[in-house]
């Protein structure tokens, strides 16, 4: 079948459609809730809201206080809910870092859902007092946490699923402004006219990637950096990329003879792929960005993708890069059609005069 | 061709009344309240489906055009 690809691209997306949506995050902490400022020495209950568990009061659920190496269990900890718990602490006489105030992360951890946490939940600020209470100690008990999840982090929480839908669309663009920059070369080479119009429509739905990509993302950061745009690096530059290739749609329009718009858009679209690789995939690098990858990391950590979440995000992109190419390929045959004329003009000629083919 | 759009456009909204009278704006509201903000997930692949839909719609007007070319050559 010569089809198979449009059958493939299209199960791809739905089955990263249907598994991104279905899989449950594992479990995570919520938020954390004290009513007062705490200190070494301090009687600590802390209020507990987990995300995806269930926590019951005939299972060991023990709770945690961690910084680094050093931990202190909870001494009491009273279950209401599957998602809610007290947990108490009677805090040692002194902090165990050199330091005026320690963020501490919640770790909740049960039979039934392995261990839950929340960086930065609980600061503890020195204070006099010499009361002591538990001790500290770097020993943890911790359950294994349920397969077939994608990672609970607190602010993205299920928004980490936009990985299958908004990556992708960045990654398909730059495959599919790769083949415009093959098919230009080609067209710089051959002189035919119909590598051009495949060019060209390559770009079009690439610059739909890209600019479905920045939408997609001004969603995201809306409910998770804050703002929708917040002049971050890699907006920016990939704001600019696309800004580029726009361009490229405003010089074809600015040409009137035919063979010198192929020739110079053939040209301008190899440097603004050079561009694009420039701005997006090298200048990130060396700045601060609240995207992953920045500040001379490559791409996605295992932080950002574990192997659960590979399992849709490779297949997603293989689907949106296929997908994109049957759209390519359908606007390169309505090009065909408008450009008959001209494209029956120069088989003509290169049939007349065959060596000019070469 | 209108009558048809007419008749989809009200059975679509008399069936999000009911919907909704059935309800209560309570569900609505609750999605949109919820923990986890699934809510920007739906919205990001709504976005990404309308958006090609509407890309869809200009190929298909492009089509019409050079149809419309082709009858008035011949």
């Amino acid at each position: 079948m010569k089809h198979w690809w449009k059958v493939l691209a299209s199960g791809l997306i739905a089955y990263s459609i249907i598994a991104g949506m279905l899989v449950p995050l594992s479990p995570g902490i919520l938020r954390v809730h004290y009513d007062r400022a705490v200190s070494p020495g301090d009687e600590l209950s802390l209020d507990i809201v987990g995300y995806n568990t269930h926590w019951t009061p005939d299972q060991t659920v023990s709770a945690y206080l961690r910084h680094e190496e050093q931990a202190l269990k909870a001494y009491r900890i009273k279950v209401f809910d599957q998602d809610s718990v007290r947990a108490f602490f009677d805090l040692p006489a002194e902090l165990p870092f050199d330091k005026a105030s320690v963020l501490f992360t919640a770790v909740v951890d049960s039979e039934s859902d392995g261990f839950a946490i929340l960086p930065d939940a609980v600061a503890v600020t020195l204070a006099d007092s010499t009361r002591g209470g538990q001790k500290w100690s770097s020993e943890m008990d911790l359950h294994q946490r349920p397969l077939m999840t994608f990672p609970y982090r607190s602010i993205l929480e299920e928004t980490i699923r936009n990985t299958y839908y908004h990556v992708p669309m960045w990654f398909a663009m730059t495959l599919l402004f790769f083949v415009s920059v093959v098919l230009s070369i080609l067209y710089l080479t051959s002189n035919k006219v119909k590598y051009d119009l495949a060019s060209q429509s390559f770009i079009e739905i690439g610059v739909i990637y890209g600019l479905l990509g920045l939408i997609t993302g001004m969603l995201w950061a809306t409910y998770t950096w804050g703002e929708p745009w917040s002049w971050d690096v890699k907006q920016t530059v990939s704001a600019l990329a696309l800004l580029i290739y726009l361009a490229y749609f405003v010089l074809r329009g600015a040409f009137d003879d035919a063979d010198m718009k192929a020739r110079l858009s053939s040209v301008y679209s190899i440097f603004a792929f050079a561009a694009m690789i420039a701005l997006i995939f090298v200048v990130p690098r060396y700045a601060q960005s609240l995207h992953p990858g920045a500040g001379g990391n490559t791409g996605l950590g295992s932080e950002d993708l574990d192997n659960t979440m590979r399992m849709v995000f490779y297949p997603a992109i293989i689907g949106w890069i296929l997908f994109g190419t049957w759209i390519a390929l359908l606007l390169y045959r309505i090009r065909k059609i408008k450009n008959k004329f001209l494209i029956d003009e120069q088989a003509k000629a290169t049939k007349d005069r065959p060596l000019d083919s070469f | 061709m209108k009558q048809l759009v007419y008749f989809f456009c009200t059975t679509l909204l008399a069936l999000s009344a009911c919907i909704t009278e059935a309800h209560a704006q309570s569900s609505v509201d609750a999605f949109f309240t919820q923990d986890g903000k699934l809510y920007v997930v739906v919205g990001v692949l709504l976005l990404i489906f309308i958006s090609m839909v509407f890309f869809l719609v200009s190929m298909e007007r492009r089509i019409k055009r050079l149809e419309q070319k082709d009858r008035n050559d011949h």
